[in-house]
């Protein structure tokens, strides 16, 4: 397996800590992001079941699993995106930095600064720019930026990998770039209000091969300062991009997580059967 | 260290954390007594007096302590986002504050002049200063009926067919016709009126009569019958046609047969969206509908009654009897729109009929 | 590779014919001239009116549209000598609206911003039939009730206004007579046109695409934040079709007008003040009582009426289609 030149032991970041199942209530690991014991429903309907899963600071985490699985259901509720369903509701808690986010009394917008979110469709915001795309964040979030914008937007730029492609063009129009670039402009977006977490739901599925490696390079680079969480329908690109790979699974009933654990173990000798059938390509 | 276990199944109960809780909102009600609580003493001790001032009042104290609860809490940002939020309910409270007193007055001022023989009697017995217990609106209401049949009879098939054009045919001129019969529902009801004045009675010898006025106002049920009738012809799927051509059936048998059949409950909706339009329309009549203080039985000839026309007369009167008469009027009229309205709903639920 | 031409021989596209049966043809041609009725309506209005009232145009020239007088008198020698000029009755017909579209849109655009975004969806749902509702109301309903329930209340406004605001040119009166001004008809307009503008807005405003909201909020922004970055800038096209679209009803809008404003022929800017003009309910005022060239001059008054709405109408429907269709 290619992945394995890419393995959690080479990456120093990936502590001890990362990558195992807690159970609610227990001791927070103090940073990174935890879910501990997250359901999800739609109405009546019980979408997501027990899912605890820890997130190590400057980790990749891929969440693999057929359509329906309630892994997009999960992503959403590390962020508070889910509550946007009217009838939607959860349980559980999701630690951030040992902080449960859905605490009583919690400002939820800064929550979603601190854990920015890329989505399957890119979504630039068509009236603004390219630069003003970048720096849309601050403008939404009324951030008092004290340092220069332009060396910010350059930086982030350069981050996601597309500073070299606009860096002429920053006062155009953000609907007159590929999809790819748009996409890689979202991410640049998210990133310059300095998340801790990136959560990225299916990010590349909207776009062509190409553009999908450079994503990936993105991603990579990424990891390096921050923790990251993708949703991918590609299994390659579980293995390419991840350190820890989590399967999910709606046997009939609520989605669960059926394995968690190192990409390359997950992909060479999974735990349970259902996983080793789905990363073998026998379902899915 | 990967361990994979999924815990015995504990039952867990949903929760919406979002939501905020008892103890959240207890502040927040809380402001909203004490804004109240503040409003009526300010009033009382300052010479700011009236209704507009309590509303004023209340709603910059309510929105100041619920922005500063936010601040407290949450900072600046979301003080701004509690502002904005109470700038809007504000606003749609002011928006949908007088039809609470539309209906409110209508009802209660429109009742005193209502007994059995208002639907019975017509005004060829009294007149607008008579006691409120003669005279009534037959012949307005049978006016006002002989308007709504007439000027359906006269819009509809124009509708209909300009729909069926705009779905079936969607010939070049399609989107020129679009903008000309939404140019048309932008008509004043007055000048639709003088038109017909001006067309039919200026220079020649006919006089006001049902018919007259009934063309008028078809001017100004057409577009809203066009569109209403387009648009739930175009709700009609696709296949359904071509299921028709498909068969060998023309154009013209797939349309009869299918088409239209399917929309039925649409275009019943349409014609009654658009007689909700011009029953209540009175401009027009002051040109074209001539005058009878009873029923008038031929549409062809001679003055007519109009339900909206006996409320003109008896706000033009301007005695207090006239008045009241006024809102009793205006009173049968609101029920007869507001049957209309509720008809429409029911038929517009079901708009395409698919067995 | 892809370098060597390949030279395809493409066939010629055949031409799909039919010869369509009698029944066919005979539906097409009726729909085909009967889809023409609403132009021929159209013209219909704008041509017997203008020829109507050409002599009317003639007569009086441009003045027709700037002067303020309206008078026909029988002379001595028993000719008619008639000086029709509509100066005051357009410019209170632009007043009055002007005052409605100030008072009407931005409460129809919170209205919209808070059926859209705020009201929990039962309460939205029935707000939205309570909208649909306001605009079957018969105009004579808002007629009378601006008559007896507003007025009291409009001239007690007008007179809190003139106190605090009353050194502002337009806002202040030569002699404290509040009853039936401008400011009143405004108001009634302004009421009869939330319905309009406010349905238009809502259904851009519920068009907005979900991803840039949901964009929004993933960056940290609150509500408001979001509809100022998103919301706003995706709907203004549409609230200002929604708000000429309510331009068009309050410029033609008649019996509510007349019942609540005192008509005069004289241009009076003081908004405040108990005079005021409008082309509609003028038409109504004088039609009755009218010699016959002096009716003519009326149905040219109701020519530049029908010029004036159908010229914002279409310009507004123009915008509003053009909106609708973007969010698509």
């Amino acid at each position: 397996m290619m992945s394995t030149e890419n393995s959690p032991q080479t990456n120093s970041l990936a502590g001890v800590a990362a990558a195992r199942v807690r159970e609610p209530g227990s001791a927070p690991l103090g940073s990174g992001l935890e879910a501990r014991g997250v359901h999800a429903w739609f109405g009546s309907h019980l979408a997501l079941e027990n899912v605890s899963l820890d997130f190590a600071a400057g980790t990749v985490t891929a969440l693999i699993g057929p359509s329906g699985c309630g892994k997009s259901t999960f992503i959403r509720t590390l962020n508070r995106m889910h509550e946007f369903i009217p009838s939607a509701a959860m349980a559980g808690e999701v630690l951030l930095d040992g902080k449960d986010i859905y605490a009583s009394g919690t400002d939820v917008t800064r929550i979603r600064l601190q854990i920015g979110m890329v989505f399957q469709k890119p979504n630039p915001f068509p009236s603004m720019t390219i630069g003003e795309n970048v720096l849309a964040g601050l403008k939404l979030a009324q951030i008092k930026y004290d340092g220069n914008k332009d060396d910010l937007m350059e930086e982030t730029l350069v981050r996601a990998g597309l500073w070299n492609e606009v860096k002429d063009r920053l006062g155009a129009h953000a609907g007159g770039l590929s999809g790819g670039q748009q996409q890689r402009l979202c991410i640049a977006r998210s990133l310059a209000v300095n998340p801790k977490v990136l959560l990225m739901d299916e990010p590349c599925s909207a776009l062509d091969p190409g553009s999908t490696l450079r994503i990936e390079d993105t991603i990579s680079q990424l990891s390096k300062t921050m923790t990251i969480v993708i949703v991918t329908h590609n299994m390659q690109q579980a293995a390419r991009v991840s350190d820890y790979t989590a399967f999910f699974l709606a046997d009939g009933g609520p989605g669960q997580m059926i394995e968690v654990g190192p990409t390359n173990e997950m992909f060479s000798r999974p735990k349970d059967e259902r996983t080793e059938n789905y990363v073998s390509g026998r379902f899915g | 260290m990967t361990t994979a276990t999924i815990t015995a199944k504990s039952p867990v109960a949903p929760r919406k954390p979002w939501k905020a809780t008892k103890a959240e909102l207890i502040p927040v009600f809380g402001a909203l007594a004490l804004a109240a609580i503040l409003d009526v003493v300010v009033v009382a001790v300052t010479p700011m007096k009236g209704k507009l001032a309590y509303a004023l009042l209340f709603f910059i104290f309510a929105a100041g302590l619920q922005m500063a609860l936010k601040w407290r809490n949450l900072g600046r940002r979301a003080a701004i986002d509690s502002l904005a939020g109470s700038v809007a309910i504000a606003g749609a409270a002011i928006a949908f504050t007088p039809v609470l007193s539309l209906l409110a007055t209508t009802v209660i001022k429109g009742a005193k002049g209502l007994y059995p023989g208002f639907f019975i009697h017509d005004m060829s017995v009294a007149n607008y200063q008579s006691p409120l217990n003669q005279g009534g609106v037959v012949q307005a209401i049978v006016g006002t009926l002989y308007l709504i049949v007439l000027a359906t009879a006269i819009s509809l098939p124009l509708s209909v067919l300009t729909a069926l054009y705009l779905t079936e045919i969607r010939g070049k001129a399609s989107g020129f016709i679009q903008f000309l019969v939404q140019a048309m529902s932008g008509i004043p009801s007055v000048v639709a009126g003088i038109f017909i004045y001006s067309a039919l009675l200026l220079t020649t010898s006919l006089r006001g009569s049902t018919i007259i006025a009934a063309l008028a106002l078809a001017i100004l049920m057409i577009p809203t019958v066009t569109r209403t009738a387009q648009e739930v012809l175009l709700l009609v799927p696709e296949d359904l046609r071509e299921a028709g051509l498909a068969l060998g059936a023309t154009q013209w048998k797939t349309v009869a047969t299918i088409v239209v059949p399917a929309a039925r409950n649409g275009l019943i909706t349409a014609v009654i969206l658009g007689v909700a339009r011009i029953a209540g329309e009175t401009a027009p009549l002051l040109f074209t509908l001539g005058v009878s203080n009873k029923i008038n039985w031929n549409p062809f000839s001679g003055g007519q009654s109009a339900l909206p026309y006996y409320v003109w007369s008896g706000l033009g009167d301007g005695t207090e009897l006239g008045i009241d008469r006024a809102w009793s009027g205006i009173l049968v009229l609101l029920m007869l729109v507001l049957t209309l309205f509720v008809v429409a709903r029911i038929f517009g639920t079901r708009k395409v009929k698919i067995k | 590779m892809s370098s060597t031409l390949i030279e395809r021989v493409l066939p010629q596209k055949r031409a799909l014919t039919t010869k369509p049966r009698p029944s066919d043809v005979a539906f097409r041609s009726v729909l085909n001239v009967m889809s023409y009725s609403s132009l021929l309506i159209l013209a219909a209005i704008g041509g017997f009116l203008a020829f109507r009232g050409f002599g009317a145009f003639k007569e009086n020239g441009l003045g027709f549209i700037t002067h303020a007088e309206w008078s026909s008198l029988v002379g001595d020698n028993g000719k008619e000598i008639s000086s029709f000029g509509l100066g005051a009755m357009i410019t209170g017909t632009l007043i009055i609206s002007t005052i409605a579209l100030v008072i009407g849109v931005p409460l129809s655009v919170l209205t919209a911003l808070y059926l859209t975004f705020y009201a929990p969806e039962r309460l939205r749902r029935l707000l939205v039939t309570v909208v649909d509702l306001m605009a079957s109301f018969p105009s004579i309903l808002y007629g009378i009730w601006g008559f007896i329930v507003l007025s009291p209340m409009a001239t007690y406004w007008a007179k809190l206004i003139f106190k605090y605001l009353g050194w502002i040119p337009f806002l202040s009166v030569p002699t404290p007579a509040f009853d039936r001004s401008p400011f009143l008809a405004g108001i009634v307009l302004s009421i009869m046109i939330i319905p309009i503008v406010t349905s238009v807005s809502r259904e851009i405003f519920a068009q907005t695409p979900l991803e840039r909201i949901q964009a929004a909020y993933a960056l940290g922004a609150t509500r408001w934040g979001m509809i100022r970055a998103v919301a706003l800038p995706f709907g203004a096209s549409g609230v200002v079709g929604g708000a000429m679209l309510g331009l068009g009803r309050a410029l033609g809008e008649t019996v509510a007008v007349y019942s609540v404003l005192n008509i005069v022929f004289k241009i009076n800017w003081h908004v405040l003040y108990g005079y005021g003009g409008n082309i509609a309910s003028m038409i109504v005022q004088k039609f009755g009582e009218a010699s016959f060239t002096e009716k003519k001059a009326l149905l040219a008054a109701g020519f530049v009426l029908f010029v004036m709405t159908l010229l914002v109408n279409m310009v507004a429907n123009t915008v509003v289609s053009r909106a609708v269709k973007s969010g698509k």
